[in-house]
């Protein structure tokens, strides 16, 4: 068995290293930008300190989060928690070896969920190894162990769905109870999961075989830096189905394809975009409102950090912008292709932009929800926004000559009218 | 019987996909599996690899069910469609790693080299590999252990008319050597003279099984018509199934 395994940590190793390689700074920065957030979230937002715990409601918070964290993990996740290669898979699943590949993966989740609860519990107890901070690792190690098998268990077995989710909704309770039956409860439940993954799992082998050669696939794409084949894994794994029942109500006459053309658009963002827009959404509200970056040296003044705030905001705007008038540019372009269009250039833009309104008064109104600005100021940032996307998407479509300096005005104006409505 | 798919069934998430199957196989044969597209053949084979468990009826290999083989004497060597490898390991590295699973078996990787004209690529990486090149390290790894029946998912696609005669050869060879060959495949051409019986299938169930001769008979064509023809008539039911 120890060459097995020497030829498959030699596999991984090389793997790993291609990836560092071609990836390893932008790895760094994402390292170094999570462990800033985590910081700042329990030194900043949770109030922990050194000897200081964090206080009893912000603890319940972090365990919510936990709990979203693991039920994204069982209920949405695609991949299997527990991952081996889908070479291993293939040459090794009549001997004794797969089963004790999978042991072993189950043997390394438990010491990486004992390092990250036992991380977790003394950051919430002030940096201080305290009885209170054990108790809340035992019941973290618990509860996240519990969580990774329910998860195997549902990816192999989906028909075991309400028993799974009452499981998860009984541990989560056990969670958040925090007493000495809880445990009990908690190591009881472990132990029966434990029989049960060891034991009586009908493994969904095909499934689990084709969803790792995907994963495999693109960690091999990755650390070779191949672009190309990234692009083509990403196109082919896009959803084959489109959801349409929301758009029965909408009737589709000549008059009306276009505007409903651009909402269908906007609802079938790409989940990429989507997550973009409201990152830099989330980033402005957590820049201006929250203490989480005011260790940053020019972010100690209010107005700096509203600036900034403001910034995050336009770009999420501006991105949507972008988007929408790439994709008007798109459909004029299709008539230089030779598709017959029934439609100007200006009924094109108009009834991207007549939706494009009506969606800028959405995001108006939720943004004045978010800084709590009620005001007839927002009227305007409303009116303000609609003109920058049409300027936008007329510099677009007309592709003008100086259209870089335009698109930078417009960029200016948005930021400055979001700073003076929503800061 | 040396094998003997004995009606098996089996549905995915209530959806039948093989319904009452059987066909059977001697040492010394090939065997075609042949049918169109979602036909049940990968189901079929998925279970005599045992990545799937039959809802009902039994999969016999030596007259012993399947199901009953140990971890490590399981005598079934399976060639999948879609070639699958170690990224980072070489064409040496991986005939290793299947030696060092079954470090019991009397295969010798520099025969399987010299055999599989892979000594020149010895050192390359699974990318580097042209498409029947990488088929062939599948079928050196798959017969580098000890094994009674190989179970072979559609070899053919995708190589070139110079490859599929060598591997058309090899496959002839193992079952002179006497195995026994379960091959799955579209292409009735390539499989037609090297089967000895064919067993086809259509929407999870047996359509007819046999030696050509038996199925010409049963679709009534002359003694000169291809399989091709045998199967089309089958399969748009004109035929006397058998």
């Amino acid at each position: 068995m120890g060459k097995i395994n020497r030829l498959i940590w030699k596999n991984r190793l090389r793997l790993s290293i291609g990836t560092i390689r071609y990836w390893g700074q932008g790895l760094l920065i994402v390292i170094v930008v999570v462990a800033t957030v985590l910081y700042r979230t329990f030194f900043a937002i949770l109030g922990a300190g050194i000897g200081t715990a964090i206080t009893e409601r912000n603890a319940i918070c972090v365990l919510i989060g936990v709990s979203i964290f693991q039920f994204a993990q069982i209920f949405l996740s695609q991949n299997p928690v527990f991952k081996l290669n889908a070479a291993t898979i293939l040459y090794t699943y009549n001997t004794t070896y797969f089963q004790r590949s999978l042991y072993q993966k189950r043997i390394l989740s438990v010491a990486k969920w004992t390092g990250l609860s036992f991380f977790l519990a003394f950051c919430m107890g002030g940096f201080m190894i305290t009885s209170e901070v054990v108790q809340r690792f035992v019941f973290l190690l618990l509860y996240n162990h519990c969580s990774n098998l329910l998860s195997w268990i549902y990816y192999h077995e989906k028909k075991k769905l309400f028993v799974i989710a009452l499981l998860f909704v009984g541990i989560t309770a056990l969670l958040m109870l925090q007493n000495i039956v809880a445990i009990i409860i908690l190591a009881l439940i472990l132990l029966l999961l434990e029989v049960y993954v060891g034991h009586f799992i009908k493994l969904n082998i095909p499934k689990y075989y084709e969803r790792m050669q995907f994963i495999d696939t693109v960690t091999a794409v990755q650390s070779q830096n191949n672009l190309g084949k990234m692009q083509q894994l990403a196109n082919d794994n896009r959803p084959t189905t489109v959801r349409s029942h929301v758009f029965r109500f909408l009737p589709v006459s000549k008059r009306t394809a276009l505007p409903v053309k651009c909402i269908i658009e906007i609802v079938r963002m790409q989940k990429q975009e989507l997550i973009l827009l409201f990152m830099f959404l989330f980033a402005g509200w957590v820049i201006s409102k929250t203490a989480m970056f005011d260790f940053f040296p020019t972010l100690e003044t209010l107005s700096a950090k509203n600036a900034l705030g403001a910034f995050c905001t336009m770009l999420s705007l501006n991105t949507l912008y972008a988007l929408t008038s790439d994709r008007v540019k798109t459909i004029c372009d299709k008539r230089l292709l030779g598709l017959s269009l029934p439609f100007s250039t200006k009924r094109i833009l108009t009834s991207y932009a007549l939706v494009m309104v009506a969606l800028n008064l959405i995001i108006s109104t939720f943004l004045g929800i978010l800084y709590s600005k009620f005001s007839p100021v927002l009227l305007i940032f409303w009116i303000i926004i609609d003109i920058a996307y049409v300027v936008q998407s007329c510099l677009t479509v007309y592709d003008v000559k100086t259209k870089d300096l335009f698109v930078s005005l417009t960029v200016l104006l948005l930021w400055a009218v979001t700073y003076w409505t929503c800061f | 019987m040396f094998f003997e798919f004995n009606h098996v069934s089996y549905a995915y998430d209530g959806i039948p996909a093989l319904t009452n199957l059987s066909f059977s196989g001697e040492r010394g044969q090939i065997v075609g599996l042949v049918g169109e597209n979602g036909a049940g053949k990968s189901t079929a084979i998925k279970n005599i690899v045992r990545f799937l468990r039959p809802d009902t009826g039994t999969i016999y290999l030596k007259e012993t069910d399947i199901m009953k083989f140990g971890l490590e004497n399981y005598p079934v060597s399976y060639i999948p469609d879609t070639p699958v490898f170690y990224e980072e390991l070489s064409v040496m590295e991986h005939l290793q790693f299947t030696r060092a699973i079954y470090p019991n078996s009397h295969a010798n990787i520099d025969n399987i080299l010299d055999q599989f004209e892979l000594r020149e690529h010895c050192y390359k990486i699974p990318a580097a590999l042209s498409k029947g090149t990488k088929q062939k390290l599948m079928i050196a790894m798959a017969l580098l252990r000890e094994y009674d029946l190989l179970v072979a998912d559609e070899p053919f696609s995708g190589l070139d008319p110079k490859q599929i005669a060598i591997l058309k050869q090899l496959l002839v060879n193992l079952k002179e050597s006497g195995k026994l060959v379960l091959l799955s495949s579209h292409l009735l051409d390539v499989v037609e003279n090297i089967c000895d019986t064919f067993v086809i299938i259509k929407q999870g169930r047996l359509l007819a099984s046999g030696t050509k001769d038996e199925l010409l008979r049963a679709a009534n064509l002359s003694p000169d018509s291809s399989m091709e023809n045998v199967y089309l008539k089958l399969v748009s039911g004109n035929g006397k199934n058998k």
